[in-house]
């Protein structure tokens, strides 16, 4: 059998994409759009466990706050066996990322419908906005 | 050519196929834009009660709350819809990518249920903003 050395790379590399699809069920991606003159370096105490970060889908008009910046993320999943992913994943992901900005809470939170996208034959984008309460 | 530069022709061919593919079986649909900034100590623009219709202007707190619970039971139901037909897309995609392309005239995207979600999103919207405008006192339930 004639293999040429192109070849066997490319199917070498398929199927170390294809065994190593297994590790994990979902990879992630994120874009965060920092406000302008946030400090995003300053973390609040009560963000350093990423549970106590309020994930509501609507504003909060009864306490005051600053935005620090708006969140856009997308949880994959991996290959076509694994199972889609969720709102819950999306919610842990816009944690992680407001933990980063040094956020009390994300709001406005929306999400996207799960389809096929072209990285992947699962995905699920999900947007909030950053806020840090100042009263 | 050998078994293996068949199978290696075969994924190349394939490729755009398989992009061709997701276009067309059930694509995600990313989240809608979030809203301008009307709520936060800087927010240069404040709302005003001319800026919702009659209806919505007549609301109370806890009104604006029943229908946003109603919006939400639907959007989860259309939602269901999608899901439902997820896994039929699925295995149309990898068995269409692979062997059949014609296949995927069979997947549904489900353009009406992804257009009932946007109309039930936009309603929502107008919902939270009218009830940051009333000053409604934010649900305290974490997620």
């Amino acid at each position: 059998m004639n293999i040429r050395t192109d070849e066997m790379r490319t199917i070498i590399a398929v199927g170390l994409f294809l065994l190593l699809g297994g590790c994990g069920s979902t990879w992630s991606t994120s874009n965060v759009k920092n406000n302008e003159g946030s400090e995003s370096s300053s973390v609040s105490t009560s963000a350093i466990f990423s549970q106590e970060i309020i994930i509501l889908e609507s504003d909060i008009p009864d306490r005051k706050y600053k935005i620090l910046g708006d969140i856009d993320v997308t949880v994959n999943k991996t290959t076509i066996f694994h199972s889609d992913p969720t709102r819950e994943m999306v919610d842990k992901k816009l944690r992680q990322e407001a933990i980063k900005l040094g956020a009390d809470a994300v709001i406005f939170v929306r999400y996207g419908v799960v389809g096929i996208s072209l990285m992947s034959w699962g995905s699920q984008n999900g947007k909030g906005r950053a806020i840090v309460f100042s009263d | 050519m050998g078994k293996v530069g068949q199978l290696y022709f075969l994924i190349k061919s394939l490729f755009p196929l398989l992009i061709a593919g997701c276009m067309v079986a059930g694509c995600s649909t990313p989240a809608r834009k979030l809203p301008n900034d009307y709520g936060s100590v800087d927010a240069y623009k404040r709302l005003h009660l001319h800026e919702f219709d009659v209806m919505t202007a007549k609301l109370s707190c806890s009104e604006a709350d029943s229908e946003l619970l109603a919006l939400e039971k639907s959007s989860k139901a259309n939602i269901q819809t999608i899901k439902g037909n997820r896994k039929k897309n699925q295995i149309i995609g990898y068995v269409g990518s692979m062997f059949f392309i014609p296949l995927y005239l069979a997947t549904d995207s489900d353009p009406e249920t992804k257009e009932n979600i946007e109309k039930i999103n936009k309603a929502k919207d107008k919902l939270y903003k009218f009830k940051s405008f009333k000053k409604c006192p934010s649900l305290t339930v974490k997620k």
